[in-house]
């Protein structure tokens, strides 16, 4: 649906466990993103790909300012807050995101690609959903950006200095989609689609927060002064 | 008895076959380019996570899911994925020697398995939710426009250009290109999926420059010794 300020505030027509479960969920990536803005501060380094980066902005601000959540205006303005949490991210990324890059010969073209993505991934976002392929909370569209998200999170995390990501954005970006996955489950039961890619993200998920804990050990029994 | 027709002219216009049919043509001049370069150099030059989700889209449509343009390119879909199966069962077997992080390397095997499988749950449950097109190109799209943004990203890294074939590049461009001018025809009013096509064909068109530019001091003159 389009954004309307006539939307009631909550859809009534989710139960109370589903907008509780749905909310929670919202929250632990409220946290998530909370936390790596404070890595950005005391590390200058942005833990979200960059890949992810300029896709969730854009999927936030279709999400946000031109498309309405149909769980009310709560949600929507939600969603509106999670962009705007997100350009402090998304500034930080065009300051830092060249740390990323394993060929820092290609970091010339860091700012115009990484422009062009934002782009590309709105223009993309927004005819998937005037396309009806996403559901009427942008489940669909959002569940394939947290796939390449949770994929590229584990690649970066095995190449980079472990101690610039952080232990509760893994537990909580990892708890915030699982509660949203159950709230998937148990509003689109019909839609395996989007029931596979909430396992895949879980699959994903568990297997970043293993490799977390494995590097952080790794990195532990290396004695000072050792590189890595 | 099967009533499925060789060609299906009663949908698409001779134009949109032809379209298609040379496009497929160049697809397959693509991966027969690339199964050289790995006969030549052992190498794959496709990014492996584009291999999986390719192979991935060929066993959803080659094998499970069938195409509405006719007997013959049911087959032609088969045909990409039996050249795929070489490519998938090189990449398996000799992996990925562009995967320059030492740490991703006891993981390749596994995660390319599940990464396959994984695409193919995902591309079977979109089409099987009426998502797709009926010739599976919006999924096909997904794949192919995930392949050139990855090429893109390999060609920006230190890969060695010479391993890499031109003849591959410029075939999926045109390969690219043709099936997108079908998808314009046939499906005017699928905005996302001619959003895939312009973005894929940007991408490869990228590819193609970098590629060359890459490969030009490699051809370049060597400077007279003094």
């Amino acid at each position: 649906m389009l954004y309307s300020w006539n939307q009631p505030w909550i859809n009534h027509a989710y139960t109370n466990l589903q907008l509780t479960l749905f909310g929670v969920g919202c929250v632990g990536w409220v946290i998530a993103y909370y936390f790596v803005a404070r890595m950005i501060r005391r590390r200058q380094f942005v833990e979200i790909p960059w890949g992810a980066v300029v896709a969730n902005i854009a999927w936030e601000f279709v999400w946000g300012f031109i498309y309405g959540s149909d769980m009310g205006f709560l949600f929507t303005l939600g969603y509106a807050l999670w962009c705007i949490q997100d350009v402090f991210i998304a500034y930080s990324l065009f300051k830092y995101g060249r740390k990323q890059l394993v060929n820092r010969a290609v970091a010339t073209y860091f700012t115009p690609a990484a422009s062009c993505a934002i782009v590309a991934w709105g223009v993309m976002i927004y005819f998937f959903v005037e396309g009806h392929y996403d559901t009427g909370y942008g489940a669909n569209s959002g569940y394939i950006l947290n796939v390449m998200m949770s994929a590229l999170y584990i690649e970066l995390v095995l190449r980079h200095d472990i101690r610039d990501f952080s232990a509760v954005v893994a537990w909580s970006k990892g708890a915030g989609t699982a509660l949203l996955s159950v709230f998937n489950f148990m509003v689109k039961p019909d839609m395996p689609f989007l029931l596979t890619l909430c396992l895949v993200t879980l699959l994903l998920d568990i297997t970043y927060v293993a490799v977390f804990y494995a590097r952080r050990r790794a990195a532990a029994a290396v004695p000072a002064g050792v590189p890595a | 008895m099967n009533p499925e027709t060789l060609i299906n002219t009663a949908k698409y216009t001779p134009l949109e076959l032809v379209l298609f049919s040379v496009g497929g043509l160049f697809c397959v001049v693509c991966y027969v380019a690339v199964l050289r370069k790995i006969r030549q150099h052992g190498v794959v030059e496709i990014p492996a996570a584009a291999v999986a989700s390719n192979f991935a889209w060929e066993i959803t449509w080659g094998l499970l899911y069938r195409t509405d343009l006719g007997l013959l390119f049911v087959w032609g879909y088969r045909t990409w994925l039996v050249l795929d199966v070489f490519i998938f069962g090189y990449l398996f077997l000799i992996g990925a020697k562009h995967v320059k992080n030492q740490a991703l390397l006891p993981y390749f095997r596994p995660a390319l398995l599940v990464g396959c499988g994984c695409w193919v749950a995902i591309f079977y449950f979109f089409v099987q939710q009426g998502y797709d097109t009926t010739t599976g190109l919006t999924t096909g799209y997904v794949a192919t426009m995930i392949m050139s943004a990855l090429y893109l990203v390999m060609e920006l890294a230190d890969i060695t250009p010479g391993q890499y074939s031109a003849l591959a590049a410029w075939m999926r461009l045109l390969s690219n290109g043709l099936v997108s001018v079908f998808c314009f025809l046939v499906y005017p009013e699928l905005r996302f999926l001619l959003t895939l096509c312009v973005l894929t064909f940007v991408l490869d068109c990228l590819n193609l420059v970098q590629f060359r530019r890459r490969l030009t001091p490699l051809s370049a003159p060597a400077p007279a010794s003094t």
